[in-house]
């Protein structure tokens, strides 16, 4: 087995969590406080080492190899130097320092939103030549049907009752089928974690 | 209306860099790549700094100056995660992953069960309770409403489950009701499946309609 | 006390003793052998044949004196053979000659002379003694080739003649004679003269070995069973005298022109079984006794060969292993000296007159006394060497056979025999490592270095160039006509999408449809919201990538200026690192609107919450310990907004704002058991919501805000107008067209397939 210690914590810290959640000792919830605050300060460290991997181990050294792809990774670090000092200096609540965010990152993404939108319309012309059988006719009428109601062009009048009904139904339809996608989830997500908890599964080695 | 000098020139840069994305309508280009460079290093520049002021500084550093002893543990945690930058010593950070990984998996479990499991299952059986509900519409609809709730629900989990019997003749296959329940399963699924891209896509034009919007603004701005 | 001589080998027994103890017949306290005309048993069956033509009344007389002691086929036999004898006897002496003189071309020289010296005892042995039951094949008997084959020519090839002849047998004085004194022959007991057998005082120890008996009637007993087939009973006078005729061929493995030259100055009855044993016992002690073969080419010459030596291979001569101390290339019989031999026994009938030339040859030495048990001599293997001519083995067998010591023991080194290098240097006696022309080292050892052949570098460039090929171009190379169409494909509903958003504020302006039902969501969140203390902070978390910060923009803004217009304190927190930016965005937007509400006062931002699920189950736990501080690293929970709360219960609400589904059921779960009747509202995007909608079903949310259209509904249950209503008509052109489109399109593809799948 590799590194034994490692399942160990990943066991011991896993089970007084999840004891935390049915048995509301308040010795228990003394312990479970920190261990999940260590958790929330791992994480965000997690998150520094992915940065720091993503600029030297991958743009800094994609420098010293040649090709196309060197001028955008100097873009990149170049980027990264400028955005962080200017943080480092102004601090994060700094308005100016949010404008990194609001008119830079937040432009860029709805715009790709936006590039999105047009290229899931024209894919979804070919929707019926890639699934011609019923399953992919529901689909596809499922999806004319709800931009429909998004639009919301159907709840032009609250005077007919059937059309409330329908659009009440139409709503009802696919939450029946958004449960059993949930309680499926959530089967999932349970029987991976058990794994995790039992040491079968030891995502963290190696 | 904006000031001039600053928001003016940060409404022009987003505007170009609008521009710059929607460069991709006509292929794959360098602004195209100028500008997701940008983006990359421009974001992770700003996630940089959030990370060093609102996570490190105050949960590490702070406590550590108030004279907490027991943030070591997280201190020393951290330390061992950070060696998982270097491939020769990415093996000491082991232990700092398993304790996350760990975490993560009991809260998953904690939160399945106790907000998915109890909550929709006793969703599903008080739909059936017809005196709780006060809205006014008939008991009758109200247990149909259920029934259909209940079934969609049952079928979409079958259609999941892919037991089946090893038979002489046919092979492999499913029982009658089981494939039954599986094929009614299907349909709930393709509806809801459609919903969300329905939804994904309401998302996308809303986007888009915002962008266009914006970009005529901006025209309008900077014509000004 | 006078000894007990066998009447069958005619050896001394102890008088007490009832049997023999050579041969195990059954002795007669009184008995007194009859005394043979000599040592050589043989020698007086050929003295018997020489009176053949005797009146058949002796025979039938001898018969007749004994009758009760004759057993029936022996009688038979002897009437037979008398009846032959007379027929012979009438005149067809040529018949049986030639009779004979044909099986002579068929049997071995060894075995004819064997039968020659069996005919010439015959006749002197049933005169002696015809009462003796059991013989002994091993009984000297005389080596005149010459008498025996004129005793073989006279009786004829037929077996009964044989065993009738065995039944005459008896010994004879033949004890004193010596069968041969000539150089070369057979020398059983080289180191000691041949003495007369004198009476035994004490029990011999038996010296004649029942299983050398037992031998010659096995497979192994070759020279009788290649002629026979099963063994010495059927040996025949008359293939004896057939042999007797045969060339005598050089036989080079005994030395048999030693044995050849003295051949006819053998005197008969001078053979000595038991000096034959002991020359077989030294054939099993020494395997190379007759270690030189002949020549391939002598096959005939060889196969009799081999067979003499198979045949004496199993004799156990007593005194065996005083022949282990030969020379292994000498012969005992090229070199052995001769001397009398004393056999006390008279020749026997299966011991022909005419033995081979190397049996009649062979010089007989000295055969055991008969003394307290056998004995073990040392024989001297100088004197034996001397004596013994060295064979001559062929090139290929000596090149096989393996060099072992002289038999007398002598570390005889041959030359290579010991090894001068390795692990057994200087050892003698050991086997030679054979040389292959290979020098045995250590095994090189190999550096760190990949040592590469030509081939496999060429193998390796090439393999290169082809990953580096796929390395360099990883865009998939679409075909330029193809490229093109979707361009222009995308252009196209690119423009149309925006020039339907550009024109819906003129064009379609009239067209646009109001809703008028509200999702019963929106209803609830509104009145959740509506029923919320304004003494109670609301938590408004954002956990919303920027991508959808402008539909959330537009779907949260209703709600947040409802909270702000009921004068509701608001505590900012993101799960997203750029969360807390564009939520503050978010309320400085809405907050434009809302007269009188300062941000300053009544909102708080806390930061951003890392870890996902984990935080938020931590900040459902203790939110205090979750967000210590303010984004401004400000201690937050001793301001004026959140020195009341200690749990999220103390919340008048929490609003999510999130556009996914994944991290909205990550709220749900998370925070929903612990939150108690605290409202939990979400703003969702629209991708979001059917995955909402079963937990507002079950009641776990208690109300939602999906999309464009929900913040429509909710600014039309507000009663205000926000950007919602003025981008709805370009909000429902984009959509009513993508519908259009995707509905001609799917037609299209019902009716109108494509080529590839008409094909296909």
């Amino acid at each position: 087995m590799k590194s034994p210690l490692s399942v160990l914590v990943a066991i011991l810290s896993g089970l007084l969590v999840l004891a935390g959640y049915f048995f509301p000792f308040p010795a228990l919830i003394a312990i479970r406080t920190p261990m999940l605050d260590w958790a929330v300060t791992l994480a965000g460290i997690a998150g520094l080492v992915a940065i720091i991997n993503l600029m030297i181990g991958v743009h800094l050294k994609r420098l010293r190899e040649a090709g196309s792809k060197r001028f955008f990774s100097v873009v990149v670090i170049i980027t990264f130097v400028i955005v962080a000092g200017f943080g480092f200096y102004l601090g994060p609540a700094d308005p100016n320092f949010q404008k990194v965010v609001t008119a830079i990152q937040m432009p860029i993404e709805t715009s790709l939103m936006a590039l999105l939108a047009i290229t899931l319309t024209y894919s979804s012309l070919k929707m019926l030549q890639r699934q011609r059988n019923w399953m992919g006719l529901v689909f596809f009428l499922s999806v004319i049907l709800f931009l429909v109601i998004n639009s919301g062009v159907l709840a032009f009048s609250a005077e007919i009752p059937v059309l409330q009904d329908l659009l009440s139904g139409f709503h009802h339809i696919p939450a029946a089928g958004a449960r059993g996608i949930l309680l499926g989830i959530a089967l999932g997500s349970l029987a991976t974690g058990v794994r995790i908890l039992i040491g079968s599964d030891k995502p963290y080695s190696g | 209306m904006p000031t001039l000098s600053a928001d003016l020139l940060w409404m022009f840069v987003s505007f170009i860099l609008t521009l710059m994305v929607f460069s991709y309508l006509f292929g794959d280009n360098a602004l195209f790549r100028f500008v997701s460079a940008l983006f990359i290093g421009a974001t992770s520049g700003y996630f940089f700094v959030i990370l060093i002021f609102q996570v490190l500084l105050p949960r590490l550093v702070a406590p550590i100056l108030n004279g907490s002893v027991i943030t070591l543990i997280p201190l020393i945690l951290s330390g061992l995660l950070l060696m998982k930058v270097s491939p020769k010593l990415a093996k000491f950070g082991n232990i700092s992953m398993a304790y996350l990984v760990g975490t993560g998996a009991a809260v998953a479990i904690g939160g399945a069960i106790l907000g998915t499991l109890f909550g929709q299952i006793k969703g599903t059986l008080t739909a059936f309770d017809a005196l709780q509900q006060a809205t006014g519409t008939s008991p009758v609809f109200l247990i149909l409403e259920g029934t259909f709730m209940l079934v969609g629900t049952i079928a979409t989990l079958v259609y999941f489950n892919f037991g089946a019997k090893n038979t002489a003749q046919k092979g492999v296959k499913r029982g009658w009701m089981s494939a039954l329940f599986a094929w009614i399963g299907q349909l709930f699924i393709a509806i809801t499946l459609g919903a969300v891209f329905a939804g994904v896509l309401t998302t996308a034009i809303t986007a888009l309609v915002e962008r266009s919007d914006f970009i005529l603004q901006s025209i309008n701005t900077l014509m000004r | 006390m006078a000894e007990n001589i066998c009447p069958i080998c005619e050896r001394p027994n102890d008088p007490s003793a009832e049997r023999c103890w050579y041969c195990q017949a059954e002795l007669s306290p009184s008995e007194q052998p009859t005394p043979v005309n000599g040592t050589d048993w043989l020698n007086g069956l050929r003295e018997e044949s020489g009176q053949t033509l005797e009146p058949e009344i002796t025979d039938s007389t001898i018969e007749n004196e004994k009758p009760e002691e004759v057993p029936d086929w022996l009688a038979r036999i002897r009437t037979r053979e008398q009846m032959e004898r007379e027929a012979q006897a009438s005149g067809l002496t040529a018949q049986p000659e030639s009779t004979v003189a044909e099986k002579k071309e068929e049997l071995p020289d060894w075995l004819k002379e064997i039968k020659a010296g069996y005919s010439g005892k015959k006749s002197d042995s049933e005169q002696e003694d015809p009462a003796s039951e059991s013989v002994s094949p091993f009984a000297p008997s005389t080596v005149d080739d010459q008498e025996s084959k004129t005793a073989s020519e006279d009786h004829g090839d037929d077996n009964d003649e044989w065993l009738s002849r065995l039944a005459a047998w008896k010994p004879t004085d033949a004890e004193d004679q010596s069968i041969n004194n000539e150089p070369g022959a057979v020398d059983s007991d080289a180191a000691e003269p041949e003495t007369p057998l004198t009476p035994m005082e004490t029990a011999p120890k038996p010296q004649f070995d029942m299983d050398s008996l037992a031998a010659l009637n096995q497979a192994e007993f070759r020279p009788f069973e290649a002629k026979r087939g099963s063994g010495w009973q059927k040996l025949n006078a008359d293939e004896l005298e057939a042999e007797q005729q045969d060339d005598s061929q050089p036989e080079k493995q005994l030395s048999f022109e030693d044995l050849s030259a003295a051949e006819e100055e053998l005197k008969p009855a001078n053979f000595d079984i038991n000096a034959l044993r002991e020359t077989i016992a030294v054939q099993q002690t020494d395997p190379d006794f007759f270690g030189e073969k002949t020549p391939p080419e002598d096959d005939e010459q060889l196969d009799e060969e081999e067979l003499t030596d198979d045949d004496l291979q199993h004799f156990n001569f007593p005194g065996a292993e005083n022949k282990a101390s030969l020379s292994p290339e000498g012969s005992i019989f090229s070199e052995a000296q001769p001397e009398p031999f004393k056999d006390e026994f008279d020749s026997s009938p299966f011991v022909p007159d005419d033995l081979p030339d190397w049996l009649a040859t062979a010089r007989l030495g000295n055969h055991e006394k008969r003394g307290s048990g056998p004995r073990s001599e040392e024989l001297d293997a100088g004197e034996l060497a001397e004596g013994l001519d060295k064979a001559n083995m062929p090139a290929w067998l000596q090149a096989v056979r393996v060099p072992t010591p002289d038999a007398d023991g002598s570390d005889a080194i041959l030359p290579g025999e010991s090894t001068d290098a390795g692990l057994l240097a200087g050892i003698s006696g050991t086997l030679q490592t054979p040389n292959f022309g290979v020098d045995i080292r250590k095994p090189v050892g190999y550096g760190s270095t990949l040592k590469v052949s030509e081939r496999q570098k060429h193998s390796a460039n090439l393999f290169a160039n082809l990953v580096d090929e796929t390395f360099i171009e990883n865009d998939v190379k679409i075909p330029k006509l193809t490229k093109n169409r979707h361009i222009i494909w995308r252009l196209v509903l690119a423009v149309s999408l925006i020039l339907g958003i550009l024109l819906s504020t003129t064009l379609f302006a009239p067209y646009i449809i109001q809703p008028a039902l509200f999702p019963p969501e929106v209803v609830s969140a509104y009145d959740q919201v509506d029923a919320l203390s304004a003494e109670k902070p609301v938590l408004l978390t954002g956990d919303f990538e920027a991508a959808v910060a402008g539909e959330l923009s537009w779907s949260s803004q209703s709600l947040l200026e409802h909270l702000m217009r009921r004068n509701i304190n608001l505590v900012i927190l993101s799960s997203n690192s750029s969360g807390s930016t564009l939520m503050t965005r978010l309320i400085e937007n809405a907050a434009i609107n809302v007269e009188g509400y300062d941000l300053s006062t009544h909102v708080i931002t806390l930061g951003y919450l890392p870890g996902g699920a984990t935080g938020v189950q931590l900040l459902a736990g203790n939110p205090r310990a979750a967000m210590p501080y303010t984004h401004n690293l400000d201690v937050a929970w001793n301001s004026n907004i959140l020195h009341s709360v200690n749990s999220l219960n103390d919340f008048g609400a929490v609003v999510v704002l999130s556009d996914k589904s994944e991290s909205s059921r990550n709220w749900v779960e998370q925070i929903r058991p612990g939150l108690g009747t605290t409202p939990l509202i979400f703003v969702v995007s629209a991708q979001a919501a059917p995955l909402l909608q079963p937990y507002y079903q079950s009641g776990q949310v208690s109300g939602y805000i999906a999309g464009f259209y929900g913040s429509l509904a909710y600014e039309q249950l507000l009663q205000q107008t926000s950007g919602s209503l003025a981008h709805l008509g370009a909000f429902q052109s984009a959509m009513l067209l993508v519908v259009i489109i995707i509905l001609v399109g799917g037609l299209v593809a019902l009716i109108h397939p494509t080529s590839t799948e008409r094909k296909g």
